[in-house]
């Protein structure tokens, strides 16, 4: 509950950032925010399944005298479903494509075409980074 | 002022979008059974549905200084001949344009930003297609990929259009029943 307020109000902070400071279009804002979003999960995922598997491995072989990591299964829900769950949106992703029918069919197909192999890479990037670093 | 009530707003709505959201998700993944990514899917375009809903009816009944992006609609044209379309009206006083928008950048961000906004993820969207790249299953992420864009497309096209509905029938049910309500006003 806490990860989805910060996740909708730091999505709401970059639409005001991008509306207000930038003369982009609405929907730059979604797009760089659901690729960050994406980022953060994949690495957030990898990051804290690796740590789940220590820890049982720790715990397997009577190793586990202070477990050092906390409870990861909650920081995934916080972290992973919360906050970028919240971070990124769907919905307005949908509602600005709706919005881009009208004429702008080059944004509408960057939009979604960008959309998704960026967020695609970005989980894979994220991904491959949360199962490089060790958790020490 | 209003930019912490809207802070708080957005706040608000994005706790209760994302705690349904994980409720929604372990239903269906845990008690109905369904695969993950098919819940997620299906919270989405729920999302994408009355996120068009939210937007037309807001839009409709409290915008009032014609920035509103339904006006490059094609749906646009069929709202012209009632009188709440969001036209710049001139005559409109200066109290009630304000508590009107007012009242759309608090419920906007309550519902379009904040709830809707946390309900759908593009995250956990992201992360399925690469999960199910990883186990083979290529068929799954493709349809994973474009039955989201394309039903979202549309799930956002049926709500725009049912709030659009809605109102003309309340319109017309307003004018069947209190014709001298118009002449009135205007004198």
């Amino acid at each position: 509950m806490a990860g989805g307020a910060i996740g909708a109000l730091l999505r709401w902070l970059v639409q005001m950032f991008f509306s207000h400071w930038t003369k982009l279009p609405g929907w730059t804002a979604i797009f760089v925010v659901n690729v960050i979003g994406s980022f953060l999960i994949g690495f957030a995922v990898a990051w804290l399944t690796n740590q789940m598997e220590i820890d049982r491995t720790a715990e397997l072989t009577h190793l586990a005298v202070d477990l050092k990591y906390q409870r990861p299964e909650a920081g995934l829900a916080l972290f992973a479903v919360g906050y970028c769950g919240a971070f990124t949106t769907f919905s307005t992703f949908s509602l600005d494509n709706y919005f881009l029918t009208h004429g702008k069919y080059a944004q509408l197909a960057f939009n979604i075409v960008g959309s998704l192999v960026a967020c695609y890479f970005a989980v894979l990037a994220g991904w491959a980074l949360g199962q490089g670093v060790l958790p020490v | 002022m209003k930019v912490l009530l809207v802070v708080i707003c957005v706040a608000v709505g994005g706790a209760f979008g994302a705690v349904l959201r994980h409720l929604g998700v372990n239903l269906m993944h845990l008690y109905i059974g369904l695969p993950s990514w098919i819940a997620v899917m299906i919270i989405n375009i729920t999302g994408c549905y009355f996120i068009g809903l939210c937007f037309f009816y807001l839009e409709a009944h409290m915008r009032r200084n014609g920035g509103s992006r339904l006006c490059e609609a094609r749906i646009a044209g069929d709202l012209n001949q009632l009188t709440w379309w969001p036209d710049g009206d001139p005559t409109q006083p200066a109290v009630d344009l304000f508590r009107r928008s007012l009242y759309l950048d608090l419920l906007s961000g309550l519902f379009i930003t904040g709830f809707m906004g946390a309900f759908t993820t593009f995250s956990l969207f992201s992360l399925h297609s690469l999960l199910l790249v990883q186990q083979g299953q290529w068929v799954a992420m493709i349809i994973n990929a474009l039955g989201s864009v394309v039903l979202g497309f549309v799930a956002v096209y049926i709500g725009l259009h049912s709030g659009r509905i809605f109102i003309m029938k309340k319109h017309l049910n307003n004018q069947q029943s209190d014709p001298s309500q118009a002449s009135d006003s205007e004198v």
